[in-house]
């Protein structure tokens, strides 16, 4: 089931665009459900981390969807955030709201379709990423999500969650195996790390979201980069 | 009686080394007629082998042999007439003909090397079959692993002093051979010398595919660099073109802005007000070259009937050198209104994302696919002349590599995409 809220506030283009996600679900079989916002004031208000794509037009009459959107990025960094706009050349200023695409009215189906294909895979690879692991203090269940990288030294892997650590004793190409392909890429001997927290990328390191610089090394380099952009696009294998 | 022997030698020699040189010229582009032509050039080459043959008649006390090789070697001259049929050089065909002959050669020595074991050695016909029966047995293989590869690298294209150097040095172990053979007239001499001529030919062989290649790669370079030349100078024309239209729209608001002052007819004004919107540029992206080249690519779009839609944050790419950038986008466009040129309505759009998560660029182009989805993960080409389309990928997969990115293509629930991940600078990612 993915969850969709639309911010709209013209009724009739609300209609046209549900009715194409209503179309779309039927044709691929994907339940969805949709919300309708006239207000995106209203929409932030409520705003409970309960939609899994949001529409958000770009024209409203009380709070243009870009700022709306940035405040909406304030409190929600992972949803995905399409524009619906009238301007066919739309240009941001900024890169703070981190949209994952745009439509542009009137909707053209085609172009509706494919963009869903895409987010809702993504969205499904996302979800229920857990795994379990022994520590010297019995059974701990991490959010892969959390997870920024991971480090290995001397038989000991040392999971780098935001705020804590978690260590255990194990190899790092075990642990490898353990961590979905997507996410999780090896940029070198002793680190795994999550491509979602990779921030730049120098010659022999990665600086990372929270400024951490882990080394990578020529040969893996390649493969990190694809996985980036594989992520960034939405489109991970 | 003796002159049909000859003819029973000649016209199949002939016949073996034309079908062996046809093979080899196939991947080379035919000239006008070639169909009517390659008739008259058999035609002629088989009648050619009756004067050939009648020169058995002529006497030639002490130079049997230099008028033995003569003689073959004019039973083959007609094979120079390809020239005719093909566009290739008379030197790479020297050399496609030697390698020929050394093919038709190799297995009636082996032919005869078989012959010479069997009691029916001196049995003229007998010979003659199973130098056929080793011809037929030897084209097939060497056809399928060999000149069928090898027509694809023009193995033909060495360079003049390699094919001279050929020719000399296959002239002098010829006559080095007849004259051994005629000399010694032992039978192991003749498999030592046959050995010998299966070495020289293999090293040929290698050395024809190992240039062919190096000469291919080379090619490659030249249109891959002709082809950066010329999207260069495209763009540095469609700069000075931007320009002059953003003159001309500035100059039309003057006018404009007189004219009202004036109080000159509301129609004249309104007209010259639209046509200021049509020239100025509908781009704003922040990066001058990004407009020019987003403006001339929905030009051509709209002018194909296709929509194109762009989203852009803030992302100067002035870093990267403008005909890289055109370069990059330039091919992408080109491959998508290619694709949509066969599908119609709505699913004609093109749509362009340029992107800044944290020190990356990401430029992503998409359009409409309805392929199959796995066939295109790493294809190279999707149009006829795949060569070119291949260089268009190229280019974008140089560009990308130059900046230290990653370029990717890739279809996914009905839509192509062609993405490029490029590192930000330092000093643009704060």
């Amino acid at each position: 089931m993915i969850s969709i809220a639309i911010i709209e506030d013209s009724r009739e283009d609300y209609e046209f665009l549900a009715d194409c996600i209503k179309k779309y679900s039927k044709s691929s079989g994907e339940l969805v459900t949709v919300r309708h916002y006239e207000s995106a004031l209203k929409f932030l208000d409520e705003y409970k981390f309960n939609y899994d794509i949001i529409f958000m037009d770009i024209e409203l009459p009380d709070i243009n969807g870009v700022l709306a959107s940035e405040k909406l990025r304030a409190k929600d960094n992972d949803v995905a955030l399409v524009f619906v706009t009238n301007l066919a050349h739309l240009a941001i200023k900024g890169y703070a709201v981190s949209a994952a695409d745009f439509i542009v009215k009137p909707v053209n189906y085609y172009k509706l379709s494919a963009l869903l294909a895409k987010l809702i895979k993504n969205i499904k690879l996302d979800r229920d990423d857990y795994i379990t692991i022994s520590t010297v203090g019995g059974m701990e269940r991490i959010s892969l999500g959390a997870v920024v990288y991971i480090e290995a030294e001397a038989h000991r892997i040392t999971f780098h969650l935001g705020d804590r650590e978690v260590t255990y004793s194990g190899t790092l190409t075990a642990c490898e195996k353990l961590l979905p392909q997507q996410n999780f890429v090896r940029c070198y001997q002793s680190f795994i790390v999550n491509i979602k927290y990779v921030e730049s990328c120098g010659n022999t390191e990665l600086t990372l979201s929270d400024g951490t610089v882990i080394p990578v090394s020529r040969i893996r380099k390649k493969q990190v980069l694809q996985k980036i952009s594989a992520h960034f696009m939405g489109a991970d294998k | 009686m003796i002159f049909f022997y000859e003819l029973a030698v000649y016209i199949p020699y002939f016949l073996e080394c034309f079908l062996l040189a046809y093979l080899m010229l196939h991947g080379y582009e035919k000239k006008a007629h070639y169909r009517r032509n390659l008739i008259l050039l058999l035609i002629f080459g088989v009648l050619w082998q009756l004067p050939v043959s009648a020169l058995i008649f002529i006497d030639t006390p002490g130079f049997e042999v230099l008028f033995g090789v003569v003689k073959f070697l004019l039973s083959l001259a007609p094979l120079y007439f390809f020239v005719a049929l093909y566009r290739t050089r008379v030197l790479s065909l020297s050399y496609i003909l030697i390698l020929a002959i050394l093919f038709q050669r190799w297995s009636s020595v082996f032919a005869g090397i078989v012959a010479g074991f069997t009691p029916l050695e001196e049995e003229f016909f007998f010979v003659r079959a199973i130098s056929w029966l080793s011809y037929v047995l030897m084209v097939i293989p060497v056809w399928y692993f060999y000149i069928r590869r090898a027509t694809e690298d023009s193995v033909g294209e060495q360079d003049g002093i390699t094919i001279l150097l050929f020719v000399l040095l296959f002239s002098l172990f010829e006559i080095v051979q007849v004259i051994a053979r005629e000399a010694l007239k032992s039978r192991v001499w003749e498999l030592v010398l046959s050995i010998s001529e299966l070495v020289f030919f293999i090293f040929m062989l290698y050395q024809s595919v190992r240039v062919a290649r190096r000469n291919r790669e080379r090619a490659e370079t030249m249109v891959s660099d002709a082809l950066l030349k010329k999207e260069r100078q495209q763009f540095e024309q469609l700069k000075q073109n931007m320009e002059s239209m953003k003159a001309q729209a500035h100059d039309i608001k003057y006018i404009l802005r007189a004219v009202k002052e004036g109080g000159a007819d509301a129609a004249l004004s309104a007209k010259l007000a639209g046509m200021a919107t049509v020239y100025e540029a509908s781009f704003n992206t922040g990066d001058a070259a990004l407009d020019v080249i987003l403006s001339d690519a929905e030009k051509n779009f709209r002018a194909k009937g296709i929509r194109f839609e762009c989203l852009t944050e803030s992302c100067s790419l002035a870093f990267m050198e403008n005909y890289d950038l055109y370069s990059l986008l330039g091919n992408a466009f080109d491959n998508a209104a290619e694709y949509l040129s066969g599908v119609d309505g709505q699913k004609r759009y093109v749509s362009f994302t340029l992107k800044r998560r944290g020190g990356f660029a990401l430029l992503e182009i998409c359009n409409y696919y309805e392929g199959r989805e796995d066939v295109c993960v790493g294809m190279k080409t999707s149009k006829p002349d795949g060569a070119m389309h291949g260089y268009g990928v190229k280019n974008m997969n140089r560009v990308t590599e130059k900046y230290g990115g990653e370029f990717s293509v890739r279809a996914e629930g009905g839509a192509f995409y062609v993405t490029a991940l490029i590192p930000l600078p330092r000093e643009n990612t704060k």
